[in-house]
């Protein structure tokens, strides 16, 4: 199918995309913990969020990326109901029997209740989109601590094959899709991420490396007490550094981040 | 002092066989147009307009008529306060269908005192196989109104969706279905704190 703009409406746009997700080979909130979704009722909404971020942590990551891109558009359909005319309690039952498999084998009966259970979650994860998908501090500081014990208790030494050193106030960081593939950055205790792709683009613009348009990329921590983790625009490095000293700092675009909006535009 | 009243919100649920012409009758409703190139739904399409006279907010609920989708219906029309049962007047089954099947089904899962609403639709085609005095026997046997629309041409659809609202009115107080939709909120009544701030 070609695009021509006036041919295909709103409700065409949303059979394509509903088609798409609900011809995936496993549907995006995966099957295999399909009893484990949170049973909410009579739960406090606190809990839940924390039940649903949990559950949305546990996903793999292209599942994860897609739900999140998906949400992120639904969200913005809901904050503008005004306009669009739709809300997450009307977005919630078209979308819900979509994102969730149903069980095979149950009654008719225990089908609706199954389907009412998904489009409250639906609603639930349309409503507070991106708060699904953060990892709350106390979070990471466990999974590091936990990483680390084990990586000790294996009796490995990462720090071998670290990239990454920190001289005084300057961070190496890598980027191994660009002409550059690595530079001292300098950092303060104030430099935040989206500052070290900034000065990354500027060094590189100077020198003439890469060309002047579209830079879309993140940095990333990757290795030591954490598997690999896009860092939000606005983390501060140094607190990052201390609190995994053997990770890389790596530049590269992200699926879902973007730190365009915070690129100075000089 | 009229114009501050927020108008009543009423859920319709559109229902038939697939290819009746469901969408077109939304859709000619909605906008006003109308595009002869065929395309099943997937799932349900969602459309609202705010009517003067009688000023109301009707949520159209346009569910797809594929058998895919049967186990999600109920689902979809849960709390409708009016079906709308289309037929195809040149398909004799698509008619039938509606006396063995869909009126059943809206039956089995409506709130009382729902509002019926057969419509014949594709009147504009000289194909005809079911007549338009069946079909009102039909209805009035079974407390349903009766309308033949044509979306193609936009025939009583407009008159359609009025009338349907007017009926819902009369039958139906406003106070059982505030919201207009489905209240995904029975699940977690006792404590729910926040959601409400979403509600518009």
């Amino acid at each position: 199918m070609y695009w021509i703009p006036d041919t295909y409406s709103t409700q065409d746009i949303a059979s394509a995309v509903k088609t798409l997700l609900s011809g995936f080979p496993v549907r995006l909130m995966t099957t295999e913990k399909v009893d484990e979704y949170p049973d909410m009722t009579g739960e406090l909404e606190g809990y839940q969020l924390k039940a649903l971020n949990l559950f949305i942590l546990s996903m793999s990551q292209p599942h994860r990326d897609t739900l999140h891109l998906l949400l992120r558009t639904l969200h913005m359909v809901d904050k503008n109901q005004g306009k669009s005319k739709m809300n997450a309690d009307t977005l919630a039952p078209i979308f819900g029997p979509i994102l969730f498999k149903m069980p095979d084998k149950l009654s008719q009966k225990d089908q609706e209740a199954k389907l009412t259970q998904f489009s409250y979650l639906t609603k639930m994860l349309i409503r507070f989109n991106s708060r699904h998908f953060y990892v709350k501090q106390k979070l990471l500081a466990q999974l590091r601590e936990s990483v680390a014990k084990e990586k000790s208790g294996a009796g490995s030494n990462d720090r071998g094959r670290n990239v990454m050193t920190v001289t005084a106030a300057s961070l190496l960081v890598s980027a191994p899709s660009m002409p550059k593939t690595s530079m001292s950055i300098k950092i303060t205790p104030d430099t935040v991420a989206y500052e070290v792709v900034d000065a990354y683009r500027d060094i590189c613009k100077k020198d003439g490396s890469i060309p002047n348009t579209s830079w879309k990329n993140c940095l990333f921590e990757v290795g030591g007490n954490i598997g690999e983790r896009c860092l939000d625009p606005f983390a501060i490095i140094m607190d990052v550094y201390q609190a995994n000293p053997s990770a890389e700092f790596v530049i590269r675009p992200s699926a879902v981040k973007s730190y365009t909006a915070f690129h100075s535009l000089g | 002092m009229t114009a501050a009243i927020k108008p009543r919100t009423m859920k319709m649920a559109l229902v038939g066989d697939i290819n009746v012409g469901k969408t077109s009758l939304a859709r000619m409703f909605i906008d006003g147009t109308f595009q002869a190139r065929y395309q099943a739904s997937v799932g349900l399409h969602f459309h609202t307009k705010t009517l003067r006279d009688p000023s109301v907010t009707i949520q159209l609920w346009d569910t797809a008529g594929t058998e895919r989708y049967r186990s999600l219906l109920p689902h979809y029309t849960r709390d409708a306060v009016c079906a709308v049962l289309v037929y195809d007047i040149s398909s004799r089954d698509s008619f039938d269908n509606v006396r063995s099947y869909w009126l059943d089904f809206v039956e089995s899962h409506a709130i009382p005192n729902m509002v019926k609403f057969l419509v014949g639709n594709k009147a504009d085609v000289d194909t005809r196989e079911v007549s338009d005095y069946e079909a009102q026997m039909f209805a009035t046997n079974h407390d349903t109104f009766f309308m033949e629309t044509s979306a193609k041409f936009g025939t009583n659809v407009d008159n359609l969706f009025t009338e349907a609202a007017k009926a819902v009115i009369k039958a139906i107080p406003e106070t059982q279905f505030e919201n207009g939709g489905i209240r995904l909120e029975d699940l977690h009544r006792k404590h729910d704190r926040r959601c409400c701030l979403a509600h518009a």
